[in-house]
């Protein structure tokens, strides 16, 4: 056990050496803060959102939560990606060495974990104040459900990843994926601005019920039904984890 | 040390390694010398438990690979072609981070660090960033963290390719250094003649994926009273 703890400890400890050097890291997350924030008070000074949707939110609220959790979705995605199909560098050589795959696999999560409480958590606590909707409840929650985000999007990101041979597609692939989900999900605008054919679209993105869910935890307000947002979120979920863990299986040493 | 019974590779219908078998004592060099394609990185990758053998397997230390892969990454280090350090990072932080993952204690780590900069006179290159390095020099922090654990057995894969005929002088002597300070075994694999001849105990030349001979150096180039180059024309025709 202890050996496992500290082997996942020296993974995650280059991964954060690696992406955390600190003036890099304060400057992301001011730059961050920078552009949801001005994107969403821009759009709530020339626009009253909260006519056009039902759920009664300023574009900034509507917004900022929403998209914190598409970068995130999407860096876990990639990392997923990378944890078995960049088989050069550290990952070679880690090959090599006495360890298990579930501990690399568990290094890499811990990494992102703490990677994505540094770099996305502190804003949304930022945003949670700025909205006046800051509790400790709230802030647990959500918490919960960006781990498990995590988990979900980074076993999806190995799963699909076993679709292709090359790194580099895999990559290109999931830009365009990354370019569906931030339109097709309700990040940008409300599903009832849509018509019934984009809806499907909508409904068919699991991403879509994270989004969902998150604004009921933060506003109490949702376009979905609360129930059928945890249903998918739980199911789509579960099915990733355990393809990703199975894929994950095949590829590591495959 | 070494033990490998008709090891075979194959991917997809390609086969590259043939029905190899050999024995490698403690504290020799072995050099595995062949054309480029000939499968001395597919046999590497193979001993190094980073690909599975299509058919055989290998003993080392008595840790067979199918049955004790971990046994055998513990007492092994690998120097690899092409850069496996995180060039982002310094030299010291990769080597903190590689003796971190064969769980060394704190102490154990600073002290082994510290005696393989030395060894490998890396000290003012240690807090430099691997980016900022000579070719060289990332070769040499390359072996560096190949050594971390202290392993028995050392796989080089072209060492020195791509570096200058100077630098690469220089590496010879660091490998020599190496395997008489600690009785390290070490298989290297190599395109270079004058690499093999200068450091080698034994060679095996690889043709096709088959061992075409394996000899002692002196052996080799007695037998056929030719040189070297000679031998290796000769073979792999």
């Amino acid at each position: 056990m202890n050996k496992i703890i500290s082997q996942s400890w020296a993974i995650s400890l280059r991964d954060l050496r690696k992406k955390l050097k600190w003036w890099k890291y304060l400057l992301s997350l001011i730059f961050l803060f920078v552009i949801i924030y001005f994107i969403g008070a821009g759009i709530d000074s020339f626009f009253n959102f909260s006519q056009y949707n039902t759920l009664n939110l300023k574009y900034s609220e509507f917004f900022s939560i929403a998209i914190l959790l598409y970068l995130s979705a999407l860096s876990c995605f990639i990392s997923g990606i990378e944890l078995v199909s960049g088989k050069k560098g550290f990952l070679k050589f880690l090959l090599v060495v006495p360890i298990s795959k579930f501990t690399i696999l568990f290094g890499k999560t811990i990494a992102t974990i703490i990677n994505f409480i540094l770099s996305y958590f502190v804003i949304i606590i930022l945003f949670l104040f700025i909205f006046n909707r800051f509790s400790f409840v709230t802030l647990f929650l959500l918490f919960l459900l960006f781990v498990y985000l995590i988990f979900v999007f980074q076993a999806l990101g190995i799963w699909i990843s076993s679709y292709f041979k090359k790194y580099e597609t895999a990559r290109r692939f999931s830009s365009y994926l990354a370019l569906l989900m931030l339109f097709f999900s309700g990040i940008l605008f409300p599903l009832d601005y849509f018509g019934k054919s984009i809806m499907l679209i909508y409904y068919l993105n699991p991403l879509t019920y994270f989004i969902d869910l998150a604004r009921y935890i933060s506003f109490n307000l949702g376009s979905l039904n609360l129930y059928l947002d945890l249903l998918v979120v739980l199911v789509f979920g579960i099915i990733s984890i355990i393809l990703g863990t199975i894929y994950y299986n095949k590829r590591i040493r495959n | 040390m070494i033990k490998i019974n008709k090891l075979s590779k194959s991917f997809g219908k390609i086969q590259i390694l043939k029905d190899i078998s050999l024995n490698i004592k403690k504290g020799e060099i072995f050099g595995l010398l062949g054309e480029n394609g000939a499968g001395k990185t597919t046999l590497l990758m193979v001993l190094s438990t980073l690909i599975t053998p299509s058919n055989g397997d290998f003993f080392i230390k008595d840790f067979n690979n199918r049955k004790n892969p971990e046994k055998i990454r513990e007492n092994i280090g690998v120097v690899f072609q092409e850069l496996t350090l995180d060039e982002d990072l310094t030299v010291y932080q990769n080597l903190d981070i590689a003796a971190r993952l064969y769980g060394l204690k704190k102490e154990e780590r600073k002290e082994r660090i510290l005696f393989l900069v030395n060894l490998l006179d890396l000290g003012k290159e240690c807090n430099k960033l691997v980016e900022l390095l000579s070719g060289g020099m990332k070769k040499r922090a390359e072996l560096a963290r190949g050594l971390i654990n202290n392993p028995e057995v050392l796989f080089l894969d072209e060492p020195t390719l791509s570096l200058d005929p100077k630098t690469r002088n220089n590496f010879w002597d660091y490998i020599k250094k190496i395997n008489l300070k600690n009785k390290t075994t070490i298989i290297l694999s190599t395109n270079y003649i004058e690499e093999a001849e200068k450091l080698c105990d034994r060679i095996a030349i690889i043709h096709e994926g088959k061992i075409a001979k394996i000899e002692t150096t002196k052996q080799l180039k007695k037998e056929k009273k030719l040189n070297l180059y000679g031998v290796f024309l000769k073979y792999t025709k």
